[in-house]
């Protein structure tokens, strides 16, 4: 019985080849649109995701006193963690996460960084210059945030041992008045020169610029005021734009010195791009527990530790779930009104079928075969159209701004198959469902007044 | 009128196919009018935000050197040229109302800790007049500096965290495009007393007491951050100068902004002062703006693409099927001596018709789906705005004869594009067809 609905399906199919391309159109259109939206909204996340989680050290999760991510900087000496808390907690970490690609701390604070003139504050995160260098190099940052890695400048903190490096925002560079690099190539320009300046001279921008001397200042967590010399070794970007006035990065170990502590903000996990942040900081979260560890675990999705990632990405999700709806809701509604010209003009054809001996429930049958056949021919013509589309957008190497972003971002779509597969398990479940309702009524009509309508 | 008459005829005639054409248009009317009108209200937010709230108005004026312009943090205003402005101000009629700003920033320090501040000074009296009429509260917490002492600085929301300070209520969010309801909440210090450290523009260290005393923003993600607010006269104290860094001002009418900006460039050359007038969308500050109008435009796109070409193909098809069955009727209609472009006004028209029947029933599910929405206020995050906001759908007439119009004119197009074929065929053709 099976075959001979499907057989029926299928001609029915080639007999209204005009109606049924129209309702094809509306499958492919749809499908094609929400692959595109879904493979913009991919690209979207991947590079939010790169950016925050590896270059500005978000981690996938991240470790804190309890209300830590809000009050480390009011009082960082009651809600940083301690050498003791460090270690326990690395090691619980060891021990829940052994795929962990890379377990470090971080320190959050502000400073004033001078150049012999002239002060500029900024926000200063130290980080551990080994994991800096593994993040800079990790696959998800040189495939998915490339640009914000283009905007780099001169070398890493990894790279120097003998000096305080610091990396700073181009902005932060240029208020300074420091566009030079330290390096320690042979016969390079950038030296240190520990010269005092006379500020009100005419040439002194020149002299300030001469080098790469930087002086940061500080209160220590004993409120007693520190200072530490270090050289511009780099500039970065932090891919947030709003960022860009006032951030610079040293490494934790020479923060500490500055702020006299041996504690640090937090202690940030990253886990293989694929791991799902909710269930991964609740199993570090019971683990935490039955270590005796009072601490918050948070993940890079949440507003509170990762605002920029979780707040646009919010923005985006809403806007797609609207489009989403509102696009199955057309196809819905356009295959359903085809459908049910379709089911009219095949009254008598419904009638004959009943007479013949099919049974009630075979008629919607035939028609959701109708429908499942249309949808698994459109779903592949609507994929092919979302692939060609996305080449033609991903070789045309054209840049567009993302809000907030420090850097303009190649437009590229990434389509992932999950995504087709649900989409087109929806658009399928759509066409099938519009035929089976559409048909329902008719199915249930008397087979004399079927036989004897007639359609205008 | 005879076309008219036979249109309305044929669609009541031909009620089946009509009825699908017009549910196709329908549909569509109703997806375009409800996100573009999601998408609208979100722009609201966002253009209310700057305009009343940040006080941007409709032009911005700064400093420009040797013709160019300058990086807004370089911008300068002297003293002489404000006076220049001043009078230009007061003789235009333009000018609804101005606040000069000076952008402040430094390390503001409670005695126990510290954090970096970045914001503007300005008038405070103009400053409220600029906000008004929505936004005389800016503030969730305390009260607007216009209502205390200048030594009271605002701050925003993560710097108060930082330095301690937290409203006793966070209740106070958008509830529609516009401020805060005057409501005064208290607002809870460790420190109200803090000290601002800035550099002077001579690159002397300067610092000033200050005391807390609201706790607002700008709404933005990130600016509120390190986001500080302060009486004008204080601030240039602080930096031992008289010079403003620009000035925004509000036009009495926004569409006169080119009228402006020429009788000032012509003005401000008269007098050989180096300033110029810009849109305030045009100004670094409005960059995120900008470039968030940016995607929603590239989202409006796509949406509208997808949906009116689905609307399209599904008219196009009830149409071409409906030219299909009464091929004899055209043939009759052209044996009685009707030209082809007469069939063809006949099924244009009546695609016009069935387009403003689609809209019709289109606007009103849209409008029905709008309320709804509308009364259950989902509240969300919208990107960089840092306040939470309720998920609003506007209802803009001109949003829906915007729509009308394109769903029309495609309705009218495909009928147009249907007949066309049929009405090139001979007569006896088509009186013989089945």
């Amino acid at each position: 019985m099976f075959w001979k609905q499907l057989t029926l399906a299928a001609r029915n199919l080639g007999r209204n080849r005009r109606r049924n391309a129209a309702t094809a159109s509306a499958i492919i259109l749809g499908f094609a649109g929400l692959v595109l939206l879904s493979g913009f909204v991919v690209r979207i996340e991947k590079f939010f995701r790169a950016t925050s989680v590896y270059l500005n050290h978000v981690g996938t999760i991240s470790i804190y006193k309890p209300d830590g991510v809000e009050r480390h900087l009011l009082r960082p000496k009651k809600y940083n963690l301690n050498a003791e808390e460090q270690t326990r907690v690395r090691q619980v970490v060891g021990e829940v996460f052994p795929n962990a690609e890379a377990v470090s701390a971080t320190l959050h604070g502000f400073t004033l960084i001078g150049n012999g003139c002239k002060t500029w504050p900024v926000k200063v995160l130290g980080v551990e210059p080994a994991i800096e260098k593994k993040l800079t190099e990790h696959p998800a940052v040189q495939n998915f945030a490339r640009e914000i890695l283009d905007a780099r400048l001169g070398s890493g903190l990894w790279m120097h041992s003998a000096i305080t490096p610091v990396i700073v925002t181009q902005k932060v560079a240029r208020n300074l008045g420091k566009s030079r690099l330290y390096t320690t190539r042979p016969g390079a320009d950038a030296t240190t020169q520990n010269v005092s300046l006379d500020c009100s001279s005419e040439s002194v921008q020149s002299k300030i610029d001469a080098d790469t001397n930087i002086q940061l200042a500080a209160r220590t967590y004993k409120n007693d005021f520190s200072a530490l010399d270090g050289e511009i070794v780099g500039h970065y970007s932090s891919g947030l734009e709003l960022l860009e006035e006032s951030s610079a990065v040293i490494p934790l170990e020479a923060l500490q010195r500055l702020f006299e502590t041996d504690t640090v903000t937090n202690i940030i996990v990253h886990l293989p791009w694929d791991e799902i942040p909710e269930t991964a900081a609740r199993k570090l979260d019971n683990a935490l527990r039955s270590a005796g560890l009072d601490l918050e675990v948070h993940h890079y999705r949440e507003l509170s530790v990762n605002p920029f990632y979780a707040g646009f990405m919010n923005l985006i999700y809403v806007m797609s779930a609207f489009f989403l709806t509102l696009a199955v809701s057309v196809v819905t509604l356009t295959v359903s009104d085809s459908m049910t010209m379709s089911v009219l003009e095949r009254s008598k054809e419904i009638g004959t079928l009943r007479a013949l001996g099919f049974r009630q429930r075979d008629i919607p049958r035939i028609f959701a075969l109708e429908g499942l056949m249309l949808a698994l021919i459109c779903i592949p013509v609507g994929l092919i159209l979302a692939i060609a589309t996305t080449s033609v957008i991903n070789s045309s190497r054209l840049l567009f701004e993302v809000p907030g972003v420090s850097t303009q971002l190649r437009v590229t779509l990434m389509i992932v198959a999950e995504h087709c597969v649900w989409i087109a398990l929806l658009m399928t479940g759509v066409s099938i469902l519009a035929g089976w309702i559409t048909s329902l009524r008719s199915s249930r009509k008397r087979i004399v007044g079927l036989l004897n309508s007639h359609v205008s | 009128m005879q076309t008219l008459k036979m249109g309305i005829r044929n669609i009541i005639n031909n009620w089946r196919h009509s009825a699908g054409s017009i549910l196709s248009v329908a549909i569509g009317f109703a997806a375009l009018t409800l996100f573009n009108g999601y998408i609208s209200m979100v722009e609201n937010f966002y253009e209310d935000n700057y305009r009343q709230r940040s006080m941007f108005g409709d032009v911005f004026i700064e400093k420009t050197k040797n013709g160019r312009p300058v990086d807004f943090e370089d911008s300068r205003i002297s003293a002489a040229e404000q006076k220049f402005l001043s009078d230009f101000f007061a003789e235009s009629a333009m000018v609804d109302a101005y606040v000069p700003i000076l952008i402040v920033n430094g390390l503001a320090n409670n005695g126990k800790t510290s954090s970096i501040f970045w914001g503007f000074a300005y008038d405070l009296e103009s400053g409220k007049e600029m906000r008004m009429p929505t936004w005389p509260w800016n503030v969730r917490a305390g009260k607007p500096l216009d209502r205390l002492t200048p030594e009271h600085i605002l701050i925003g929301e993560n710097i108060a965290d930082t330095l301690g300070c937290n409203s006793q209520s966070k209740e106070q969010f958008l509830i529609q495009v516009g401020g805060y309801a005057e409501r005064e909440i208290p607002l809870n210090c460790e420190r109200n007393k803090i000290q601002l450290n800035v550099t002077t523009a001579a690159g002397q260290a300067n610092a000033m007491n200050m005391t807390i005393g609201a706790l607002g923003g700008v709404g933005l993600r990130g600016i509120d951050s390190w986001y500080l607010m302060m009486d004008l006269k204080r601030a240039q104290q602080l930096y031992d100068t008289q010079d403003i860094s620009h000035i925004r001002l509000r036009l009495r009418d926004a569409k006169d902004f080119n009228r402006f900006v020429e009788s000032f460039a012509s003005a401000a050359r008269l007098a050989g002062v180096e300033l110029r007038a810009l849109d305030w969308r045009e100004h670094i500050l409005a960059r995120v703006y900008k470039r968030t109008m940016s995607l929603f435009l590239t989202f409006r796109n796509l949406v509208s693409a997808v949906i009116l070409t689905i609307s399209g193909m599904s008219v196009l098809n009830a149409m071409v099927k409906s030219v299909n069955e009464r091929r004899r009727e055209i043939g009759t209609l052209r044996s009685l001596g009707f030209f082809r472009r007469d069939i063809r006004s006949i099924f244009t028209t009546e695609g016009i018709l069935i387009g403003i029947a689609g809209s019709a029933l289109g606007s009103i599910a849209s409008i029905i789906f709008s309320l709804a929405v509308n009364e259950i206020r989902f509240i969300y995050y919208a990107g960089f705005l840092t306040d939470p906001v309720p998920f609003l759908i506007k209802m803009a007439p001109s949003l829906y004869f915007t729509s009308l119009l394109i769903l029309c004119s495609i309705s009218a197009v495909t009928a147009f594009f249907a007949a066309n074929r049929s009405v090139r065929e001979p007569i006896p053709n088509l009186l013989t067809s089945a």
